[in-house]
């Protein structure tokens, strides 16, 4: 065996961590089909139930809402980890654990990549649309953009909950109500502006016009907004988070 | 001498409970240290403190010279863990788990590495197996090769053997003494006297979250007062028996006499040679040593398996 040194920061560990996960995932292809499934099931359902037109408007709901989602993934594998005592084992490693954490978000970041993309494909071949490859980018930016909000906010709710059930009905019944709120769905009357600013209101306005839906004018504002999100939110989670308890 | 491990006034408290009292002890490099003592001794919160995975409420910890806090990701790469519940990723094959490990502690390992440490360890035919389908004695030894990933200086092992069948236990013995042979220093937790008493070099007894003793097993053995027994099931003449070197006195309960002496080789030895004298056949000879157990029933009033 050889001897290590131990260099002050070297990304080696969290890149093969990273590798790590994405091999798990592979192999775990049933969970990993469902989860990518899920999303395409409901853009085939409301393709086949909506008149014309009405199933293309909803493909950038149908494309938020997987990444709305990916917090809960996050939650439910933080806390298993913590209950198995995997981060307990990592953390005997001189990786230090924000380095594990920043390496799960950067796995869990390229799986939504992965998935957001088929369901665009897809929505091309159900609803007739057309990206060019600019486009392409700046959706897959904006999904990297939108989606470290809600992977922290997965990790706040992992910080109080110990279950991963109890994780998942405490995600989405927070999430729903927020998705209502902010209109992303349809507009509630009389909320006035409040639905505007939440995460998922941001996120579906950045991705609607690329799906012909509006101008991107408010690009600039929502990606601010968004990662603001994502900072507040990442503090609070590192915060509250604790690896074992 | 030179220290693996030095703690000095270690406290700990859960909530309003305290776990650990002013603990202070030192393991010598080179050792096999053993930590004995019952469920909810404080020996696994003991060890996580000094792997640096939990810090102290109070008190210090200097692992091969450093500060645990102060440098927590020099003493890691370090030394090896195994911790009491094996923790395993779910989705990741044996081998695969090994050169994770080794990434993690900034050693490139490709898989031929990984498998030569497997084969150490007899988990060659395993190596592409999810731990899910291993049995306990192949998961403590997964969790053992991996421990020693990094080449460890020192070893800390968190009860090894708990729910091991006797004959891995053995096993894991033997791996144990060869891994101390190679120059390591290791540090292990048990509830089982036995394993303290045949594996440790010196054993520390800790209840309570206080340190009660420490010293090699025989010295603690012999500090105590307790005498070993010898039970005989023949019929001697009970003068001849009371005449023996080294016996303190003689009892005769149900057919069986026992002998208390303060010497079991001195008293032994003429025993034998009066039953060939008088031509009598010894059976059912029995020797009772006093044990760890003993010490820690002096210690504490209770004994190891009902505390
Ligand atoms: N995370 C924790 N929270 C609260 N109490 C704990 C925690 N970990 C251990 N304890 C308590 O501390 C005491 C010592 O535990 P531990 O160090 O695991 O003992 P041992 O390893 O000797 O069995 C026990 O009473 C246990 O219940
Ligand atoms: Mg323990």
């Amino acid at each position: 065996m050889m001897t290590q040194t131990i260099s002050a920061f070297s990304i080696r560990p969290m890149l093969a961590f990273v590798v790590a996960q994405l091999t798990g995932q592979l192999r775990n292809w049933r969970t990993s089909a469902t989860t990518l499934f899920a999303p395409l099931m409901l853009l085939f359902v409301f393709t086949v139930v909506g008149e014309d037109g009405e199933g293309a408007a909803l493909v950038p709901f149908v494309v938020g809402f997987t990444v709305m989602f990916s917090g809960q993934t996050m939650a439910q594998i933080l806390i298993t980890w913590r209950n198995n005592r995997i981060f307990t084992r990592l953390s005997a490693t001189p990786t230090p654990t924000s380095h594990l954490i920043v390496g799960t978000v950067i796995t869990q970041l390229l799986l939504f990549l992965v998935q957001a993309l088929l369901v665009m494909l897809a929505s091309l071949v159900l609803h007739d649309l057309s990206f060019d490859v600019l486009d392409l980018m700046a959706i897959m930016g904006v999904i990297l953009v939108g989606t470290t909000p809600f992977l922290s906010y997965g990790a706040l709710v992992a910080a109080f909950v110990n279950k991963t059930e109890t994780a998942g009905i405490v995600y989405t019944f927070t999430l729903i109500p927020m998705v209502f709120l902010g209109g992303s769905l349809f507009t509630i009357p009389g909320l006035g502006e409040f639905g505007r600013y939440l995460p998922t209101n941001l996120l579906t306005d950045l991705i609607r016009p690329y799906f012909g839906f509006g101008e991107p004018d408010a690009i600039p504002f929502s990606v601010v907004l968004l990662l603001a999100y994502s900072v507040v939110i990442t503090g609070l989670a590192t915060i509250f988070f604790k690896t074992d308890r | 001498m030179d220290m693996a491990v030095e703690i000095q006034y270690l406290n700990k408290s859960y909530g309003k409970m305290p776990v650990l009292k002013d603990l202070s002890f030192s393991i010598r490099k080179g050792e096999i240290f053993g930590l004995l003592g019952p469920n909810g001794a404080g020996k696994t919160t003991t060890l996580n403190i000094i792997e640096g995975l939990k810090p102290p409420d109070s008190g210090t910890v200097n692992v091969l010279g450093m500060d645990i806090i102060a440098d927590a990701r020099k003493v890691k790469s370090r030394i090896g863990v195994q911790l009491q519940a094996t923790s395993l990723m779910p989705d990741l094959t044996v081998v695969e788990q090994v050169m994770l490990f080794g990434w993690l502690y900034d050693i490139p390992t490709n898989r031929k590495q990984a498998m030569s440490l497997l084969d150490r360890f007899n988990l060659t035919a395993k190596a592409n197996d999810l731990p899910d389908n291993l049995s306990g004695g192949q998961k403590q030894r997964l969790a053992l090769a991996i421990a020693l990933v990094n080449d460890p200086e020192i070893l800390f092992l968190d009860e090894p053997t708990t729910g091991l069948d006797p004959q891995s236990r053995r096993n894991l013995w033997d791996v144990v003494r060869e891994l101390r042979d190679e120059g390591r220093t290791i540090v292990l937790t048990t509830h089982y006297m036995e394993e303290a008493e045949t594996l440790a070099h010196r054993v520390g007894i800790i209840d309570a979250g206080q340190l009660l003793a420490l010293d090699t097993p025989g010295e603690l053995i012999a500090q105590l007062d307790a005498v070993a027994s010898i039970t005989i099931s023949d019929a001697f003449r009970q003068t001849d028996l009371k005449n023996l070197p080294a016996v303190e006195h003689v009892r005769v309960e149900g057919g069986m006499t026992t002998l208390f002496t303060d010497d079991v080789q001195t008293t032994n030895n003429a025993l034998m040679h009066l039953a060939q004298q008088m031509q009598i056949v010894l059976r059912d000879l029995r020797i009772q040593q006093p044990t760890l157990e003993d010490v820690f029933i002096q210690l504490t009033g209770r004994s190891l398996r009902e505390a």
